[in-house]
This record gives C-alpha cells, sequence and structure tokens, in this order.
C-alpha cells in the first residue's frame, strides 16, 4: 500500500515538473512595429511630432515587463530603434519558436484595432513522389525573394503556381514553390487559436479601456502568415487620443495586453 | 371592275409597305440589342480579355476604388480625351488614383505620388512605377496600407484590358513595403481575397 501511495505522489510530481517545465519553456514573441529609418505614422501632438516606432517599442517593452511580472518568458523582436523588414521580424521570431506572438503598432483613429491574419487557399503544388527530388526552400525565378534567407511570407493569389506548370508535374521548381509556400502558410493551423487570442485581447482591452473603440478584423498580413503560433497584431490608439507620455496609460494598456495573453492560456 | 382592281392594288402596296417598315423596326432593334450585348457591362470580361474603361462620344469612364474610412469606396471618373489603348487605361487610372477620392480633406494617398511609368509583364502582370513619395508620404495604418494597395489593384483591373496582376515598384525598383505592415514585393493579387468581416470592397 505504502508503495502505490510513493509511486502516485511520483507520478504527480512528475506531472506537475513537466507543467512547469513546459510553461518556462513557453515564450511570448512581441514585436514592436517599425524602427529605424521607418518611423511610422508621424502624429502632430500639440504641435510637436510624435513618431508611431517609438510609443510602439514603449508599449512593447511594457508589455514585456508586464509578462515577465506574471511568470512569462518573453523576448522583444526589436528592443532598440532599429529597421527591420517584415521577412526580418518573422525570420527572429521564428528562430525562438514563440508560442504566442504580437506584433504591437499604434492606429490612425482613436480606436484599438486587433487583427489577425486573412489566409487565401492556397492550391499547393502536388508534393514530390518517395525519393523523389527535393529541392531547397528557395523562392522560385517567377517570385521575388525578400530580403534575408527566409522565403517572403504571405499569400499569392489562389493559386501558387506558375500557369504554364502543368497539374501533375512534381519537378524541382514545383517542389520548390511547395516548399515555399508551406513556409508562407506556417500561420494556417494556428489560425483558430490566433482567433482566440484576438477575443481575449478584445475582451480584456473592453475591461480596461470601457470607453474606448476596440475592433477585430481580419486582412492578408504576411509577417503574421509567417509564424507557426497563435499570433495577432495589435494597434493602440493614437497618441492624440491617449497620453503616452503618461506612465500609468502606458502600464494600464500593457496589464490589460500581457492579462489577455496569460488568460489565453499558455501559461 | 377598274376601280375594284384599283383599290385592290392600292390596299397591296399599302401593305408592302407597312411590311417593309414593320420589318426595318425589327431588324433596327436586332441590330441594336446585338450591338448593346456585344459591348458588355464595365468591368464584365469582354472578349478580348478582361475589363475595360466605358467610352462615350470623346470621353471614357473609369472605376475608381479609394480607401475611405476602413473601405474601399467606388467612384467613376470621366476622363477626356477618349482612352485609345489599354496603356492609356492604365496610365489615367493610376493618375486618377493618386488624386485620391473627391472631396477628402484627409486622404489615404499619400500627398504628391506621381506615376513614373508603366510596364506591361508577361504573365499579365502590370508593373507601376511610381515616385518614392508614394511611400515616404504614407501615413496610415495595417487597414490603411493594406486598402491603399488594394485599391490600385481593384481601380486597374476593373479599368485595363487583359491584365490579370499588379506590381507596385518604387523609383524603378521593388520595394518591401509602403508602410511596414503590408509585403509590396510581389504580385498585388495575394491582396484580393476578402471574408465575412467586409473588409473589401465597399459600395
Ligand atoms: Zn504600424
Amino acid at each position: 500500500m505504502r508503495h502505490r501511495l510513493w509511486a502516485l505522489a511520483f507520478c504527480c510530481a512528475a506531472v506537475l515538473i513537466f507543467q512547469w517545465a513546459g510553461a518556462a519553456q513557453a515564450l511570448v514573441a512581441i514585436d514592436p512595429g517599425h524602427g529605424g529609418y521607418d518611423r511610422g505614422i508621424i502624429y502632430d501632438t500639440g504641435g510637436k511630432e510624435t513618431s508611431e516606432k517609438r510609443v510602439d517599442l514603449a508599449i512593447s517593452k511594457a508589455i514585456a515587463a508586464a509578462l515577465r511580472a506574471k511568470g512569462a518568458s518573453v523576448f522583444l523582436v526589436r528592443s532598440v530603434d532599429r529597421y527591420l523588414g517584415i521577412a526580418q521580424r518573422a525570420r527572429i521570431a521564428s528562430a525562438r519558436q514563440p508560442a504566442v506572438f504580437l506584433s504591437v503598432h499604434l492606429a490612425s483613429a482613436n480606436a484599438f484595432q486587433i487583427y489577425a491574419s486573412l489566409m487565401p487557399n492556397v492550391q499547393l503544388p502536388p508534393a514530390a513522389p518517395a525519393g523523389g527530388n527535393q529541392a531547397p526552400p528557395a523562392a522560385p525565378a517567377a517570385v521575388n525573394q525578400a530580403p534575408g534567407n527566409l522565403p517572403p511570407a504571405g499569400n499569392q493569389g489562389v493559386q501558387a503556381g506558375p500557369a504554364s506548370g502543368g497539374g501533375g508535374q512534381t519537378g524541382p521548381d514545383q517542389q520548390a514553390l511547395r516548399q515555399y509556400y508551406l513556409y508562407s502558410m506556417r500561420q494556417r493551423p494556428y489560425l483558430g487559436k490566433s482567433r482566440d487570442l484576438a477575443s481575449a485581447l478584445e475582451q480584456s482591452l473592453k475591461q480596461a479601456f470601457p470607453g474606448e473603440t476596440i475592433s477585430y478584423m481580419e486582412i492578408p498580413l504576411p509577417l503574421l502568415d509567417a509564424i507557426a503560433a497563435p499570433a495577432v497584431l495589435v494597434e493602440c490608439p493614437a497618441p492624440q487620443y491617449m497620453d503616452y507620455n503618461n506612465p500609468a496609460v502606458v502600464s494600464g494598456m500593457a496589464q490589460a495586453i500581457a492579462g489577455a495573453i496569460i488568460s489565453y492560456g499558455t501559461y | 371592275m377598274e376601280h375594284t382592281k384599283r383599290k385592290r392594288l392600292a390596299k397591296r402596296r399599302r401593305l408592302a409597305v407597312f411590311s417593309l417598315i414593320l420589318f426595318l423596326i425589327f431588324a433596327g432593334g436586332l441590330a441594336a440589342g446585338y450591338l448593346y450585348l456585344s459591348r458588355g457591362p464595365v468591368g464584365s470580361p469582354s472578349p478580348g480579355g478582361g475589363p475595360e474603361a466605358q467610352t462615350e462620344q470623346g470621353s471614357s469612364y473609369l472605376k475608381i476604388y479609394y480607401p475611405v474610412r476602413g473601405y474601399l469606396q467606388m467612384e467613376e471618373r470621366l476622363v477626356t480625351p477618349e482612352i485609345q489603348d489599354r496603356e492609356e487605361a492604365a496610365r489615367d487610372t493610376v493618375t486618377e488614383y493618386l488624386k485620391g477620392p473627391a472631396g477628402m480633406a484627409d486622404p489615404a494617398i499619400p500627398p504628391g505620388a506621381k506615376l513614373r511609368g508603366l510596364y506591361f509583364g508577361t504573365n499579365g502582370i502590370l508593373y507601376v512605377d511610381l515616385s518614392e513619395t508614394f511611400k515616404s508620404n504614407f501615413q496610415g495604418d495595417a487597414l490603411t496600407e493594406y486598402l491603399l494597395l488594394r485599391g490600385l489593384y481593384e481601380s486597374l483591373l476593373s479599368n485595363v484590358q487583359g491584365i490579370t496582376d499588379v506590381m507596385v515598384l518604387i523609383d524603378g525598383r521593388e520595394t518591401g513595403s509602403i508602410g511596414g505592415h503590408i509585403l509590396a514585393d510581389r504580385p498585388l493579387s495575394g491582396l484580393a481575397i476578402t471574408n465575412a468581416a467586409g473588409n473589401g470592397k465597399g459600395n
């Protein structure tokens, strides 16, 4: 009997340790929009210029701090004022295999906008037969290669393949195209979870900012397309309507967003 | 007897004239119907492959889709003189698009943006070379940027015959993104998808 109790206790401890380890490994990627020469929207705030990139970074850092305070592991895709292209952002984030991805921007108007990606029903070229040609996932000649090694994220319409390619071909070009599109379609299995995350953000922001307009939308966003995790882009109200120089405002916003990520259930 | 014969002859002649008039009306109707139907409505595929601008006595109408308050809003623009070929149709479409919607104080179209050139590529892709100001003067969030590019794409596909896609160049070169949210280093057809949220074309 005593042995059985010990075995049960051991199993419970093992489950707890595994859960703790899983939570410790789960990362949240925060992507502050714009940076460097890409200043984002330039707002006129009482005769003074406020650039979106600066506010995006400030909010992102505050969200990261709030998440860390709640025990989450977080990393910022950019932590300084530096330009990063969309493909570079996807590459940096994907390399860390985050459990959640959040891109932070500002809106043009007095509203919170939450976006998930809208992806087309791309018809992939057929997979190569076993032992067939396996081409590297480089962009095909017909498609422009984004900077860096990462194939550009995003979508190319409903037919992924050259019109003259032929339906049943599985040659090197077709396989390169397939790999290329598979990379751009990494978000597809997570679209439902991304919508859940967006919904959690919407609820949390509604509670924290009851007077504000908060809307949800799905548009084609290539950065989110390339992320193999629940991924959303949030735009906070324009600085004419929200005093981002007030640390309490930034902290309150960060707490609401961090709370949504925690309640979403990754931790 | 003679009188009856003459009367009958006159009656026959009247009948013949009436029949001829009826036939002419019928034939005219057929011809008008054929001409009307063969021209087709604007925006529908024409036998030449793809839609084209509607022309009317020395002028042409263009359908332009502008980003306005989170939607694409269609405006018909009259251009004079009449558009002669698809290059003119493309040039006039982009020029009208860059002017922005009528009566908008704060348009999403970047101010000062100019068309530098147009190239009809292979596979039906139209390359639109815009000035650097299209990128540097853009001020907008993710939705505005998406609608800016999609509006240009929809406008060109509505007015230019024989094209299937549009690629934007800035100062003759591919650009990564116009506003940092949407990739513009590829043809724009990937943006032309819509969901139930209604973020596609407006009225
Ligand atoms: Zn932004």
